[in-house]
């Protein structure tokens, strides 16, 4: 073996896969077919607090635009539901270099880190992963592994490769594209701001992030749409005065899976992490936290699995089962508001947030939300748990 | 197919195409290969790849 794992993609979940099966000891080669990790983003670049200490991530302000106290939520005919925090409950980060930075750590942990360098096909012997093929300038070669992780984003390769169907259906991805704005008015700029509503975004929403007090990420997500997403949030800034007047720093285009994670994420050999095997929240299209997190647990199943010197699909499984039980019920909640979302009509959004508006979310109990909810139709009541 | 110069390099293509016929090189290049349906059968696109597009950068000839 050249190596004993071998992670595909140096994004925020790889480079947490590599960094702790390195600080576990462990040989692994992490490659990225990019000639710099984190760029070109593809992101909205929001995540939160607790996330990022949760796995140890110290904030630096060389990755950390802005802190974040809660949002505002708008409704189609522009209610306001206020929910801010007291405490900073998230960041706006600059993804460029925070993802070098979790590379950098991997690097630093003891992981081989090579950029520039694409997986082109996996290696297979009787049924299982044994390595992969690697590309690297006009240098094609093999390395052979235990373990190929598959961190190789939406439109990774892996999976497929291995027989494991990641791929999305149409109507289940989200067309993104967002405009860093500089120069422009926004009524808090350490609040995000979310617009809801077919008018503005049919089966997503418009996001505004602030990274500093006249800039910030002006995006949106669309879905089943003749029109294309660029098309839609033009339209967007071109109504929003304050947006209207800001120039644009940065364009970032791309998808999201929102059809909610996979029911098969393991093979012989092979396992998928982050947006490859869905981990993105089908609610929020946020997805950075989750490939981390379920970064750190492949990392521990694969650990075992080489301490056990047993790679088959039977015990990469619980991999699986792990992060079903961590992140999949969350996601698969998401994925149920997000249906249900689906069905409101801007009308009914207009009501829920007429309903929400003056509601001091941070200082809302158990009891009292759940007797709020009750006051709600059944169909908007999940939606209501949801924020609360 | 063909790709225009809006194209982003995104990959929301790649992913959504059922035939893996469409590709994000290293050199930031997309390439579409021979397993595209139209190429293959010289029938009608299948044009998911049009409809994702989030800039409207892919066309079918
Ligand atoms: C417009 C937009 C806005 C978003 N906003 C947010 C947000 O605000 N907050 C949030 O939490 N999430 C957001 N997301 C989602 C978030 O960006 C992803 O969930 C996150 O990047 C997933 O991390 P990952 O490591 O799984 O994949 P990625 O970050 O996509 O990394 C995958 C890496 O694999 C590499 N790769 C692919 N194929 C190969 C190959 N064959 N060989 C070598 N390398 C390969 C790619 O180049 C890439 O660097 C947003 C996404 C989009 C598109």
């Amino acid at each position: 073996m050249d190596y004993d794992v071998v992670v595909v993609g140096a994004g925020p979940g790889g480079s947490m896969t590599a960094r702790t099966l390195a600080q576990e000891g462990a040989s692994v080669l992490m490659v990225e077919k990019r000639p710099e990790i984190g760029m070109p983003v593809r992101c909205g670049e929001g995540t939160g607090v607790a996330g990022l200490k949760e796995l140890g991530i110290t904030p630096h302000p060389k990755f950390i635009a802005q802190e974040i106290y809660g949002d505002y939520l708008y409704s189609p005919d522009g209610t306001k539901v206020d929910m801010r925090t007291e405490e900073p409950n998230g960041y706006c980060l600059e993804r460029r270099m925070f993802d070098k930075h979790l590379g950098i750590l991997a690097a630093k942990a003891g992981a081989v880190v090579r950029t520039r360098t694409t997986a082109t096909g996996l290696i297979t012997e009787n049924g299982t992963v044994k390595g992969v093929k690697l590309r690297h300038f006009d240098d094609e070669y093999d390395v052979k592994c235990n373990v190929v992780v598959g961190a190789d984003g939406i439109e990774g390769r892996v999976g497929r490769w291995a027989g494991i169907s990641n791929r999305t259906k149409l109507g289940e991805m989200t067309s993104n594209v967002q405009f860093e704005l500089v120069g422009i008015e926004m009524e808090e700029p350490n609040v995000l701001e979310f617009y809801l509503g077919g008018k503005y975004a049919p089966g997503g929403y418009v996001w505004i992030f602030p990274k500093g007090p006249d800039v910030a990420n002006v995006g949106l997500g669309i879905r089943k749409t003749k029109e294309t997403a660029l098309v839609y949030l033009k339209r967007f800034i071109a109504e929003h005065e304050n947006l209207a007047r800001g120039s644009v720093a940065s364009i970032v285009v791309g998808g999201v899976p929102v059809q909610g994670p996979l029911e098969e994420s393991v093979g012989n050999g092979v396992l998928l992490v982050g947006d490859s095997a869905r981990h993105v929240d089908p609610l929020t299209g946020g997805g950075i936290y989750n490939a981390m997190h379920c970064g750190t647990l492949a990392a521990g199943v694969i650990g075992e699995a080489l301490a056990a010197g047993n790679f088959s699909k039977e015990f990469l499984q619980k991999y699986h089962e792990l992060w079903w039980k961590e992140v999949g019920e969350g996601l698969m909640r998401s994925l149920r508001v997000k249906e249900i979302i689906e069905k409101l009509s801007d009308d009914d959004l207009n009501k829920i947030a007429k309903f929400m508006q003056g509601m001091k979310f941070g200082e809302i109990d158990i009891k009292e939300a759940s007797s709020i909810v009750t006051q709600f139709p059944p169909e908007f009541a999940e939606f209501v748990q949801s924020l609360l | 197919m063909e790709i225009d110069y809006h194209c982003f390099y995104c990959g929301t293509c790649a992913n959504v195409c059922p035939k893996m016929a469409i590709e994000l090189l290293d050199s930031g290049v997309v390439e579409i290969n021979m397993d595209c349906e139209q190429h293959i059968h010289n029938e009608k696109r299948c044009g998911i790849c049009i409809k994702a597009c989030p800039v409207g950068a892919i066309h079918g000839l």
